[in-house]
């Protein structure tokens, strides 16, 4: 299988390595009096003001090319900003999805109108971006996407069906749906499309869905007869598979498959420092996790740098997507474990409401993104097995 | 000779040499000698000495697929001891704990691969209820399983390879090679033998070469228990802030100050 031989050790750039510094001087007084328990939202957390802070220091679309308001640097670049948002606990959520996957494909497939009208303003954390791919019948079985742009016979399109678990698109300006644009769900995989779809415009409606820790992330949006211009259309008409696939890419690899329970695990390590909280078992319990962690790390990077050559290592984003939130997820049990395990000893309030949280929003790390299923399946394929 | 002819010398010898059948009947009580005399000959006990002491002065990076190699193929010899122990001018029995659990991690790796081959190979050929066993979603998603397994290890077992040498080997990464490589052995043994079934639980098969190596080097130099404790030390006494921190520590190709 080429996923073991092709992903080596990387080394992250030093003129990228250098950025660590001052994004970190920066979260920690950003941060300074943002409890645990909230931290651990991760890339949950929403805050557009936080967003626009960032953007006013250059630090969204930091890959893209200047004149679309980015600064022309490097993967490993993001990688490190990233890293460093994701271990402070810094509330990312409100450009997270524009500034992983929606620029980029406007970058890479979008016209150089839609570059120049959608990325300045995503760069400068002001133009917030949902993901429309889901649908209350097209689950992992996304090729069956029923939601339909019908032209409308002067060049646009019109637009009805629902999207689901659409994160955050109560306060998005835009969402990149992928749509059946002809042929009918026999057809799977042609005949889709991907739209820009205002989420201001007539006919579109946002309905927010509580999640199992009490907070509304995820919504259904429904579209009745919602007009689109020409231009709505992103790419090319009946390719929407293949850039859909060419996005999952970015978002199955990144530190966020990794450090979704770094804040919680931070946090319980600080109590194990303490007098009371020592543990030699706990602490063996740490051990392993870091064990996990270090080379979920290293892969991570390696992808980076395929993603960042033109690659699209699917499988290997597969392998590290599933490993990596399974680690996430066992951080939780485990930490949960060795406080209940001493049960004569009063852990802090502020680890027991943070892991509190986790328990509660840990049960999507293997859903979001594709499920642990949909990719050990990937991943079978790229054995050969399918 | 560069660390490209080196592999290539050795997995062409070892293919030659260190057959399944080889490899069972030193398993099985017959003397090594003979093999042990023909490894002899390709000159590579002093590989990790440095050429000013004669020897070929490679580096540790380069030797990690080497070592992965002769865990591949099962060698039932302490190859890889005896050149690190003549790199450090120790005797084999001498060498330090995080010596041979650094060795130990690369010959896991490469049998780990080598027991992944075949299963991935058997479920292909393998017909029951009229399909190849690799079909059935079941079998899929314990190889892909495995799959994840053998591939952290070996990027684990890597990270103690790269940018270090013998004599400043850090203990940190020895634990988190030794650690992985341990606890994925465990799990690469016991889905190879689900997959193959009573087959490979067969004297006959070749499997067991495998999959008692990979329980037996887990046992060696340290279990994954073990290196958990060490590295849990490293991170709640001999660190403090962020576990990130540690990490870039532990998995950068080069040494990285702290902002």
């Amino acid at each position: 299988m080429t996923a073991f031989d092709t992903l080596a050790p990387t080394r992250i750039p030093p003129e990228d390595e250098a950025l660590r510094g001052a994004v970190r001087a920066f979260l920690r007084e950003a941060l300074r009096d943002r409890p645990a328990h909230e931290r651990a939202q991760s890339w949950a957390g929403y805050s557009p003001a936080f967003s626009r802070a960032l953007g006013e220091r250059g630090w969204l679309g930091i890959t893209w090319p200047k004149a679309y308001g980015g600064a022309q640097r490097s993967a490993f670049a993001r990688y490190v900003l990233v890293e460093e948002f994701l271990n402070a606990g810094a509330p990312v959520g409100s450009h997270w999805i524009a500034d992983r996957q929606s620029g980029p494909l406007i970058l890479k497939f979008g016209t150089e109108a839609q570059r120049r009208a959608y990325l300045p303003p995503i760069a400068r954390g002001e133009s917030f971006f949902c993901i429309g791919m889901s649908e209350p019948n097209a689950g992992s079985d996304l090729a069956s996407v029923r939601t339909r742009a019908t032209p409308d016979g002067h060049g646009g399109w019109r637009l009805n069906g629902q999207k689901i678990w659409t994160t955050n698109a109560h306060h998005c300006d835009h969402m990149i749906a992928l749509v059946r644009s002809s042929g009918d769900a026999a057809d799977r995989q042609k005949g889709l499309s991907q739209f820009i779809v205002d989420l201001r415009s007539p006919g579109v409606t946002v309905r927010p869905i509580t999640d199992m820790s009490g907070a509304d992330h995820f919504c259904e949006v429904f579209f009745d007869d919602v007009p689109l211009s020409a231009d709505a259309l992103i790419g090319n008409e009946g390719q929407g598979w293949e850039q859909v696939t060419a996005e999952l890419a970015f978002e199955r690899s990144g530190p966020e498959r990794i450090f979704s329970s770094i804040v919680l695990f931070d946090n319980w390590l600080a109590w194990l420092r303490t007098p009371q909280g020592a543990s030699p078992e706990a602490e063996r319990r740490a051990g392993r996790i870091l064990s996990q962690l270090a080379p979920l790390r290293a892969l991570s990077i390696a992808v980076t740098e395929r993603l960042s050559l033109g690659e699209s290592p699917v499988v290997e984003a597969a392998l590290v997507k599933d490993l990596g939130t399974t680690l996430e997820q066992r951080i939780a049990t485990v930490i949960a474990d060795d406080l209940a395990s001493r049960p004569d000893v009063q852990p802090p309030a502020e680890l027991l409401l943070t892991l509190d949280h986790i328990i509660r929003v840990a049960p999507c790390y293997s859903l979001r993104g594709g499920t642990r299923e949909i990719l050990r399946g990937m991943i079978a394929r790229g054995l050969g097995l399918r | 000779m560069s660390d490209h002819l080196m592999l290539d010398a050795a997995t062409a010898w070892l293919r030659q040499e260190c057959t399944a059948a080889v490899v069972r009947a030193i398993d099985a009580g017959a003397s090594p000698d003979a093999l042990a005399a023909s490894f002899a000959q390709l000159g590579f006990d002093d590989a990790l000495r440095a050429e000013a002491d004669g020897g070929l002065g490679l580096g540790l990076d380069e030797i990690f697929p080497v070592f992965e190699a002769f865990g591949a193929h099962a060698l039932p010899l302490p190859a890889a001891e005896r050149m690190v122990a003549r790199a450090l001018g120790v005797a084999p029995p001498d060498l330090p704990l995080a010596h041979r659990a650094l060795v130990c991690a690369a010959l896991l790796a490469g049998a780990m691969r080598a027991v992944f081959d075949r299963s991935l190979a058997y479920a292909n050929d393998r017909v029951q209820f009229g399909r190849p066993l690799g079909k059935f979603q079941a079998i899929q998603h314990q190889l892909a399983v495995m799959a994840e397994e053998v591939f952290a290890a070996r990027m684990a077992a890597r990270l103690a390879y790269v940018a270090a040498d013998l004599r400043h080997i850090d203990p940190r990464r020895v634990a988190v090679a030794k650690a992985r490589t341990s606890e994925a052995a465990v799990e690469v043994a016991a889905i190879a033998h689900a997959v193959h079934g009573a087959i490979g639980f067969t004297h006959e098969s070749d499997l067991s070469l495998f999959t008692l190596r990979l329980h037996r080097w887990r046992q060696s130099a340290g279990s994954e228990s073990y290196w958990h404790a060490e590295l849990g030390r490293a991170l709640v006494h001999d660190h403090a802030g962020p576990t990130l921190d540690l990490l870039r520590a532990l998995t950068e190709t080069l040494a990285v100050p702290t902002p």
